[in-house]
């Protein structure tokens, strides 16, 4: 587990890369007013929110960034996968790199990684290598239980 | 007194008036139709020792650190006047090992397009008496000169001769917040 301070978790963005390209890279969020969601490239949902200039979270293949500038107005995030794609690689905008271990079975959704939003402060947190059959599944086991799913693995748009 | 001070002018303030226990330093903008260069403006105040560096992290008062760990420096969560930031200082408070507070701007980098200061129509920052909000000074437009730059050093408040002086700066940054947090020593 790791703790951002105040400075860390509000400047700048913070990116999330797989070590390797990974399958299904993505993450869900919960805001701080209650609206849920996820994103994932190879999903088609490229940011969050999905509509506006300023997008809070965005997805590119295989990396992931997070704009801290919007941090208060962030409740949680977990970040989830196909395991087996080595590491997932965190990085500050002040250079500070922490790296969580990707492992878990090469089928199903992997949790890697949950970030909480503590009064300000980003505590970061490497998961279990529990994997769940899709990606309802892995943020119904986290809680995320807002989000409306089209299917398994898709939420409404 | 009302001042209107160009970069590099200085107001003595407890001078001027020797009860004054502090200011409330406030900071507008203009930025026409680039709103979301205003999303992205965050102003942020530095508590420097006499060599200009923060005494720490927790010395970085912004919106995600409402206030230094003495409160003697805090970001108002809603700004009046006109503002569209604030910033109250309070003079007694002030950690002895503490110089001057610096206030600056930055663009936060976001996932959006990427803007400069050069966009901005308008930028001030003024100094208004803690006591009963009367402004005591303000600086010119300082987004005249403004191109690249993604950071800029707006004011100073700092002690001088057992008072507190009030400095208009202006200086801008192409490095962003990284050149500020760099020349000030706060680690990011």
């Amino acid at each position: 587990m790791v703790i951002l301070s105040r400075v860390q978790s509000g400047v700048g963005l913070l990116t999330v890369e797989a070590g390797r390209p990974a399958a299904r890279l993505g993450c869900a969020y919960v805001l701080a007013g209650g609206q849920s969601s996820i994103v994932c490239h190879s999903a088609g949902i490229v940011s969050a929110p999905r509509t506006g200039r300023n997008p809070m979270i965005l997805a590119r293949h295989h990396k992931l960034t997070v704009d801290l500038g919007q941090s208060r107005r962030l409740a949680r995030l977990i970040f989830y996968g196909v395991a087996g794609v080595g590491s997932l690689v965190v990085t500050t905008f002040g250079g500070a790199r922490i790296e969580a271990p990707v492992a878990g079975p090469n089928a199903g959704i992997t949790v890697f990684l949950s970030v909480y939003n503590v009064d300000g402060e980003l505590v970061l947190r490497a998961e279990p290598p529990n994997a769940a059959a899709t990606v309802r599944n892995a943020c119904d086991a986290y809680g995320f239980d807002r989000i409306s799913w089209r299917d398994e693995d898709n939420p409404v748009a | 007194m009302i001042a209107v001070l160009r970069r590099g002018s200085n107001v003595a303030l407890t001078k001027e008036i020797p009860g004054l226990t502090g200011v409330v330093v406030g900071v507008r903008w203009k930025t026409g139709r680039e709103e979301v260069l205003g999303e992205n403006l965050v102003v942020a105040a530095v508590l420097c020792d006499a060599g200009g560096k923060a005494l720490s992290a927790d010395h970085f008062v912004f919106f995600n650190q409402l206030s230094d760990p003495a409160t003697s420096v805090s970001q108002l969560e809603q700004a009046m006047g006109g503002d569209d930031e604030q910033l109250e200082m309070r003079f007694d408070g002030v950690p002895a090992q503490v110089s001057r507070l610096v206030v600056m701007l930055y663009l936060n980098e976001s996932n959006g397009l990427r803007r400069t200061l050069g966009r901005l129509r308008e930028i001030g920052v003024r100094a208004l008496d803690l006591r009963d909000n009367r402004e005591l000074a303000r600086s010119e437009n300082l987004a005249k000169g403004l191109d690249a730059e993604t950071a800029l050093a707006l004011c100073e408040v700092y002690r001088h001769g057992g008072g507190w002086k009030f400095k208009v700066v202006g200086e801008g940054y192409t490095t962003g917040v990284r050149g500020l947090a760099g020349d000030y020593g706060v680690p990011l």
